[in-house]
């Protein structure tokens, strides 16, 4: 065996042992689809929901809401299964508690006293009737919570222990599937509702989407290579180079343990396309070559080409790799590290491409042609190619762009002027129910649950007022009621859930028998047992208390339905006095209301929970807005407050995202420019070859504008790849240009440009074109979007570079086209003299 | 001389086997039924400070006494408490009655009144700490209330202790707990407590300090701790009595209202 052979050998043995390793390693990739795996951990938010967390529990509750079509829930069969399935719930994995309307014990008033019964006692007619009364008699805790107001729907709520994973929660999630599944019903249907059912849903379709659109991209990227080759090896070739790198990339995210996230599983599909424009470069020049020359090649003759080939398309392929490398790196400027890591791992993937396009693919060429080549069986694909070349739209669009600089003025300046007018109205957010189709189960019972309950959205407000007690302080107990129902009144929320009704309730059935502003004061008595005798020296001689249920009769209990802000009408001296009786009735809750409180007794920080039936950014702004308002004019002094939950993050990931987008904008723009800018030696090429990326960026906005599309976790990745990407096209044309102008004239170099490099221009943005359309099969909204808008950039950079950019070089001919040390950076067949073989 | 030499031999062979054999005679209820004979007490008081510390590792005290009387079987007790100021004087008293239902009555010192609660607490949490109010008055089942199982014997804290595995016949929070009991004082010198059939438990109680007072095993220290979210709560009991004469007037709502026994 030949020394290149068994070295060509080594290479594709190597590169396909490489990407089997790669391969095992696939189990070892964690999987985070949430939205939280974007936000730095060092995000103030963050730290504000751990500080949540930490001291009022889980907050990521799940809902399973059971409903009835007609009528209402509160009848024999819908409560018996609702208690089935309460009991059931508590039993499985990782719960801490579960709450619904069957294990909930009502306080009501006692004799001489309150009482805790069960709401829910049975289903006799009687009961049912004691339950419906008690619901009506406590609006303000089972309303929107555990029932919604018009009785058709209740709820289960489901509070997972803290510091429950992602894997014990989807394991929950099924378990709970399966019961509803199992448990036997009537009527009655169920929805699953809250943020980990979303995640797990993304982190479900994540991997099955995946599993869709590699081979669909696969598919498409066959397609194109056989209607640029219609050979075996000219689509068999190329495809191996790209699934070899694609799967050592996956290999290479395995081995560095990073997270796949919606942005990084882009990565390898990504790869697929743009590695699949380096493979057609080096394939269509090989056949090329080949086709010039009218006979049989040898061996060696056939190595010599490939060796040629190689030898001119080097530089063009590295360089094309180093600006979409420089997209891909201008993601390092994000504050997201998954951003970050997506512009590591997608550079990472374009140099593997590049090093399979430069060395695995010759090899492979090397083996596929050992034997020669016989360039007649290759002139049905020449011919096409000749027929191509004189093709009229190659023709129209060097006449528009010698022609027809006015109308191409007048259409830059309106897209310009459109861009300007698109831009602010892009929407900016990342809800990830958006992710899913309207008809998807996960949007349609979440809708539902919004529509009749108090809303799935949660917006929390943790006030700290830093001393012991502090949030008893009667004034601002009754500021936060104010805040509730100012909150409940704002649009987009459902429901404010504050520790003040049970306070309330407390106080109304603690006074049931009192009368305002007549209490006498008591007398304390401190004790110690361990300073006496324990009585023994006493005559004890106890007494029960009079009874007082005349005295009670004699007023209106309303009266006591209230924070208690006045010392006098409850018999107390002061403030102080009055904080201390709250405090009293908190201990007859038994530290139920950790939610609430951050301690059972004297409580220095208290969450509320607005719940939010829209999720939208507007909505979401407007209600944060209204928060932080509220707080600012009314939080008392040197208290604090902070605002977390899930849509807490989802504001803050939309701010990020804009601030991203920019950054990496910027950021990429200076780079490719700079790239360019030394490659041509001159700042002016830089900038020219920045027309078919602004043109591509204008397409990206204008249609997200005009499509209503989101810039959000997913689209905002967009904009520095297209710059990356269609920075290629002016490259190779500015390459051409400036070789075939100096011989020929920029006019007469021009025409030839245009046929020459032109052409490869549009088999390069149409192969990408139908490569990315692949993620319209995606199942998420957000990809298919990509899909959508990176096709219209690809349409925009190809169209521009291929009319705007020649009209800009032919009017101003530009000095950098015109120095004769330009580098050969491509050589196209027509330029090409016939030439001989030399061994 | 054969004959004795062959009885002496049974006997010695007896006497070595003596403690095996009363050892195995012990059983899970046996065991436990020590467990409950050894705090049993005609009356007691006592002056106990809770503290709770959270997951970050800052503490809040609470202090209370309890005084409880036994009489025909029957318990009642009353807890004042002494701190956090905000519940300084509140007092409960429970009076447990012969049908299951115990009376419970609370003071109010903002409130100034007595109030009834109706209510059944047991799963609560006392005074925000990792005890429901159930595991307050006992965290070991009688025998009535439980099957104990004796699964075997361990060393723990340098004492020898049996491992009784008790799952409740009573309606109760948790659906098996693991004792380790002292051979010697038959204190309970860990508790792990399952609310789930599962492989960990929810919360466990360590005792952290023993002593012997008067001829009578007291325990000084315990913590319990939640698993769930590293909370926890030490028991100190800073004064104990036992078996003292003590006013039955202590547990009447009159001295719930006025702080007197008459």
């Amino acid at each position: 065996m030949e020394k290149t052979t068994r070295r060509d050998l080594t290479i594709i043995l190597g590169a396909i042992l490489l990407a089997l390793l790669s391969l095992t390693l696939l189990g070892n990739l964690t999987i985070d689809s949430s939205t939280d795996a974007f936000m730095p951990t060092s995000s103030p938010v963050i730290a504000v929901n751990r500080e949540i967390e930490r001291q009022f529990g889980s907050m990521d509750a799940l809902v399973l809401g059971v409903s009835v079509p007609d009528g209402s829930i509160l009848n024999t069969n819908s409560l018996e299964l609702i208690d089935l399935l309460t009991q059931r719930i508590a039993l499985l994995d990782s719960i801490d508690t579960v709450t619904s309307i069957t294990n909930t014990d009502h306080m009501q008033a006692g004799t001489h006293g309150f009482e805790a019964v069960p709401l829910f006692a049975g289903t006799s007619p009687l009961q049912l009737d004691e339950l419906t009364s008690r619901l009506a008699e406590w609006p303000e805790i089972y309303d929107g919570n555990l029932v919604s107001a018009d009785r058709s729907m209740a709820a289960i709520i489901i509070q997972t222990t803290t510091g429950t994973g992602q894997d014990e929660l989807g394991s929950l999630l099924d378990q709970l599937g399966e019961l509803v599944d199992t448990v036997g019903h009537d009527q009655e249907s169920f929805s699953i509702i809250g943020l980990p059912v979303v995640k797990q849903q993304i982190n479900r379709s994540l991997m099955s989407d995946m599993s869709i659109l590699v081979p669909i991209v696969g598919l498409l990227i066959i397609l194109v290579l056989f209607f640029s080759f219609r050979r075996v090896a000219g689509i068999f070739l190329p495809l191996v180079g790209l699934v070899l790198s694609a799967a050592t990339t996956i290999g290479i995210m395995a081995v560095l343990d990073i997270t796949f996230t919606m942005a990084t599983m882009l990565v390898p599909v990504l790869l697929l396309i743009v590695g699949s424009a380096y493979a057609i470069h080096v394939m269509s020049h090989f056949y090329e070559e080949v086709a010039l020359l009218n006979r049989n090649l040898g061996p060696s003759e056939t190595r010599i080409i490939i060796g040629e080939v190689l030898h001119r398309n080097r530089l063009p392929i590295i360089m094309a790799g180093a600006t979409t490398a420089a997209g891909f790196i201008a993601q390092f400027t994000s504050p997201l590290a998954p951003f970050r890591t997506f512009g590591l791992l997608s550079a990472i993937g374009v140099v593997l491409s590049q090093l399979s396009s430069l060395y695995l693919l010759p090899a492979m060429l090397r083996i596929t042609y050992r034997k020669g080549i016989d360039p007649i069986k290759l002139h049905t694909q020449r011919e096409m190619e000749r027929e191509f070349k004189g093709h009229s739209i190659l023709g129209l669009l060097e006449r528009i762009a010698t022609k027809g600089g006015i109308p191409l003025t007048v259409i830059s300046l309106v897209l310009v002027g459109a861009t300007i007018v698109s831009i602010p109205t892009i929407k900016t957010g990342t809800n990830m129910l958006d992710f899913f189709q309207p008809k998807s189960a996960v949007v349609r019972d979440t809708k539902k649950f919004n529509e009749t309950m108090g809303g799935s959205g949660i917006l929390t407000v943790m006030v700290d007022g830093k001393k012991a007690s502090s949030i008893l302080d009667p004034s601002f107990l009754r500021t936060l009621d104010i805040f509730a129902n100012t909150m409940e009144a704002t649009d987009g929320v459902g429901k404010v859930q504050t520790i003040t009704p049970y306070i309330k309730r407390m106080n109304l059935l603690m006074n049931q028998d009192s009368i305002p502003y007549a209490l006498p004061l008591q007398e304390q008595t401190d004790f110690d047992f361990f300073s006496g005798t324990f009585g023994v020296t006493g005559d004890a001689k106890p007494e029960l208390l009079p009874d007082t249920a005349d005295v009670a009769a004699a007023w209106d209990a309303g009266t006591y339905d209230e924070i208690p802000t006045e010392p006098a009408k409850y018999g107390l001296e002061t403030t102080s006095d009055l904080q201390n009786l709250i405090s009293q009735y908190l201990l007859l809750y038994s530290g139920n209301l950790g939610s609430f409180i951050n301690d059972t007794l004297e409580p220095n920080a208290t969450l509320v929970t607005i719940q939010l039936q829209k999720s939208d950014t507007t909505t979401l702004r407007e209600v944060h807005s209204a928060v932080t308002a509220f707080w600012d004019a009314n939080v008392p002094e040197g208290w604090d407050y902070a605002l977390g939950g899930g849509e807490a993050i989802s504001l803050a990931l939309t701010d990020l995202i804009t601030r991203s987008q920019i950054y990496s904008l910027a950021g990429a723009l200076l780079i490719v420019w700079l790239l360019v800018s030394i490659i041509f030696r001159s700042p002016l090429a830089g900038l020219i070859a920045l027309i078919p990326v602004a043109f591509a960026l204008m397409g990206i906005f204008i249609f997200m504008a005009l499509l209503g599309i989101n810039l959000d976790v997913i689209t905002s990745l967009l904009a520095a790849l297209a710059i990356g990407i269609g920075v290629d096209y002016a490259i190779h044309f500015l390459s051409a240009c400036r070789r075939l102008s100096c011989s020929t004239g920029p006019n007469k170099g021009l025409g030839v440009v245009m046929r020459t490099t032109g052409r490869a221009i549009v088999i390069n943005a149409a192969s990408v074109t139908i490569g990315f359309s692949g993620l319209l099969f995606s199942r998420f909204i957000p990809i298919q979007q990509m899909g959508i808008l990176f096709c219209v950039s690809m349409v925009f950079a190809g169209l521009s570079s291929l009319t705007v950019l020649p009209m800009v070089l032919n009017r101003w001919q530009p000095k950098f086209l015109l120095e004769r040390s330009a580098p050969a950076l491509q050589v196209e067949p027509d330029d090409l003299p016939e030439r001989r073989i030399s061994p | 001389m054969k004959k004795t030499s062959h009885a002496l031999g049974i006997t010695l062979i007896l006497i070595l086997l003596l403690p095996w054999l009363l050892a195995a005679e012990e059983t899970g209820n046996s065991i436990m039924q020590k467990v409950m004979d050894t705090q049993a007490a005609t009356s007691s008081a006592m002056d106990i400070r809770l503290t709770l510390i959270d997951s970050n590792g800052e503490a809040r005290e609470r202090r209370i006494q309890t005084l409880s009387i036994t009489e025909n079987g029957l318990t009642n007790t009353i807890t004042v408490f002494l701190s956090p100021a905000s519940v300084k004087n509140t007092r409960f008293l429970t009076r447990e009655r012969s049908d299951g239902n115990d009376d419970q009555w609370i003071y109010l010192p903002a409130l100034g009144r007595v109030k009834r609660i109706a209510a059944s607490e047991g799963n609560g949490s006392f005074m925000g700490s990792d005890f429901t109010y159930a595991d307050m008055a006992s965290t070991t089942y009688d025998t009535q209330e439980a099957d104990h199982t004796l699964s075997g014997d361990a060393v723990l804290l340098d004492r020898q202790a049996y491992i009784v595995q008790s799952v409740p016949r009573i309606v109760s929070p948790y659906v098996k707990t693991i004792t380790w009991v002292d051979k010697e004082s038959f204190l309970p010198l860990r508790v792990e407590f399952y609310d789930k059939d599962t492989a960990d438990p929810s919360k466990v109680l360590t005792t952290e300090e023993v002593a012997l007072v008067d001829g009578r095993w007291l325990t000084r220290s315990i913590t319990m701790r939640t698993l769930a979210n590293n909370h926890s709560t030490r028991i100190e009991i800073l004064q104990a009595k036992y078996d003292i004469p003590m006013n039955s007037g202590y547990f009447t709502t009159t001295f719930l209202e006025t702080g007197r026994t008459q």
